[in-house]
Formats: C-alpha cells, structure tokens, sequence
C-alpha cells in the first residue's frame, strides 16, 4: 500500500498553530509523518499542542506574529536552529465584519496586515537561500470571500483577495528555485461557528449566509488534508492556484 | 454621554434623519432599522462605548431606550 500525501522526512513550518483550524492542520501533518515547527502568539498554547501531539517530532517559537519588525529576526533564528524548511503553512490571520460606514483606516490596516502583511514577509523571509529547500511548497489558508462580494466584509474580502493576488506573484518568482506557492479558499468550516463575530454576523441574516454552501459545513480534516495534498509530492507542478475547497458556496 | 449625542450618534450612523428617533420610539416601526444597522450598531458599541453586543442581545432590543441603556 502507498500513501501519496505521505510527508515523512519533511521539515514544515504552521504560522497560527493555535487557531482551531491550525490545531487539526498539525495533527494530520504530524500523523502523515511531518517534522513540524509552530509558530503563534501563545506560547502556553504552542507547549499544549506539543504535548498533546505524541507524534513525531514538534518545535515551537512564540512571538507577536503582527509585529513586523520581528519577524525577520526570528525567522533567522528559527532557521539557524532548524536549518531549511520543506514546508509552510500560513493559517493566522483575523477576521471582522463590519459596515463600510465604519469601515476606517485603521480596520482596513490591521485586516491587511495581519493576512498580507504578515505572510509576504514571512514568505519574504523563509524563501531567502539556505531558509528553504528546492521543491518547497507554500501554502496559505485564504477565503471564499476573496472571489465573493459580500455585505460588510470589504476589508476582509480585499485582504484574502490580495493573498491570492500575492499568491500567483510569488509563485512566478519562486518557480526559479522551484518552489510552489498555492492558497485554499475555504469556504465556512465547523469550527468558525464558535467565533463572536460570526455568530453575531449569521444570527442577523438569519443563516441565509451559511445555507449558500449547498454541501453544508467543512471539516477541518478537510482543510488538513487540502494542505497536506498541496505540501506533498501529489502536486508537483501545482503552482500559483487558489483552490476552492467550498462545499459548493461559489457556484 | 448624554442620550441625546447617543441618540445623534445613532441617528447619524444607521442614516436616520435627525431628531427622528425618541427614546420611546419603538425600533419595529423605523424602516432603516434592518440586519445592516443591526451591525452597526454591534461595531458602534465596540468602538465607542467599548461594548460587546452580540446578535441575541440585539434581538431582545424593542425602544430607543434599550439601545442607550446597552451603552450606558
């Protein structure tokens, strides 16, 4: 028997370990055999995983990942511990809706740094020589709202729109040292259910929202799964994509 | 805050005409009063009275007055 999205033997970083979606993301990549290294905000959260994730082995590193004068500092200090990276997953962001009345500056400014921002200089940072190998794979977690117009979601439709804008870019430019740059559109997951705002947002229209998505909820083993098949040797030449993974929300 | 500059405030941000709404005005009967303004409202608690309002609180709001003592 084979296992095609087997990632034994690969070393791969997950920025935003911690989120819901992130905690099921290293489960399944420890299960198909991936040397992983975390990074978030909280580090009694990142020890939790660590211990709770028998399997393999797990790194973790805690810092501010919104502040981005940090980043390059401890992304060189991961790598000098580390040594090059095989993988990286970005599934930190935020989310917030909000009506364009009172969609100001600020909002727009911390919805895009935090899901752009904040990738292109990791990304920025990790494909530097030495950081990460020939045949690397980048994977971002990006949104159905990126390819949607939805009510009150301006900032955050722009934000994930520009992800997968940056996406086709960077692949373009990574293809010389032959590495792959995807995102995946997801569409609602089980787990987004539990945030405030989402409640508060789906209470108001009356789930009319969440009914769209003709095959209901997505599993987080789903996504787990899309980003494995995209970290894995399945999908060699995938480059540049965004895929939808959105039980139909789009047609 | 007075509740005449919350009523303002509120007026101004769901696009009301001024001096429309009293604090008895029941919020059924004002026709912009929808789902948008309802989300309004949520981020307007947050960002000026540092609140957090959520859905199910919203839906038990039936005067003006309710609004304004939310704020508080």
């Amino acid at each position: 028997m084979i296992n095609p999205m087997e990632l034994t033997g690969k070393k791969i970083l997950v920025v935003g370990a911690t989120s819901e979606t992130g905690k099921v993301i290293v489960n399944q990549l420890s299960l198909l055999g991936a040397e992983l290294v975390l990074i978030d905000k909280s580090e009694d959260e990142l020890l939790e995983i660590q211990q709770k994730t028998s399997l393999g082995d797990i790194k973790y590193y805690a810092f501010d990942l919104y502040d981005n004068s940090e980043i390059e500092p401890h992304f060189k200090r991961m790598t000098y511990d580390c040594g090059a990276f095989d993988g990286f997953v970005y599934c930190a962001g935020i989310g917030g809706v909000r009506p364009l009345s009172l969609t100001k500056y600020m909002f727009i400014h911390e919805m895009m740094n935090a899901n752009l921002y904040t990738f292109i200089e990791m990304v920025r940072c990790i494909t530097k020589r030495g950081s990460f190998i020939t045949g690397g794979s980048i994977v971002a977690i990006s949104s159905v709202s990126s390819v949607k117009g939805l009510k009150s979601k301006t900032a955050y439709c722009a934000s994930k729109a520009a992800i997968d804008a940056s996406v086709r870019s960077m692949a373009a430019e990574l293809s010389e040292k032959k590495i792959r740059v995807n995102s995946i559109l997801k569409g609602w997951v089980e787990s987004d259910m539990k945030m405030d705002f989402i409640k508060s947002n789906m209470e108001l229209s009356e789930n009319d929202d969440f009914k769209k998505q003709l095959l209901g909820a997505i599993e987080p083993i789903e996504v787990a799964n899309t980003v494995a098949f995209l970290l894995s040797d399945c999908t060699k030449t995938i480059t540049g994509t965004s895929l939808l993974l959105d039980g139909g929300y789009t047609l | 805050m007075t509740n005449e500059e919350k009523i303002k405030m509120i007026e101004d941000a769901l696009e009301i005409d001024a001096n429309t709404l009293k604090e008895e005005t029941l919020l059924a009967e004002v026709q912009e009063y929808d789902s948008m303004a309802k989300l309004t409202l949520i981020v307007l608690c947050d960002d000026e009275f540092n609140k957090k309002l959520t859905g199910e609180q919203i839906k038990e709001f039936k005067t003006v007055k309710d609004i304004l003592d939310f704020m508080g």
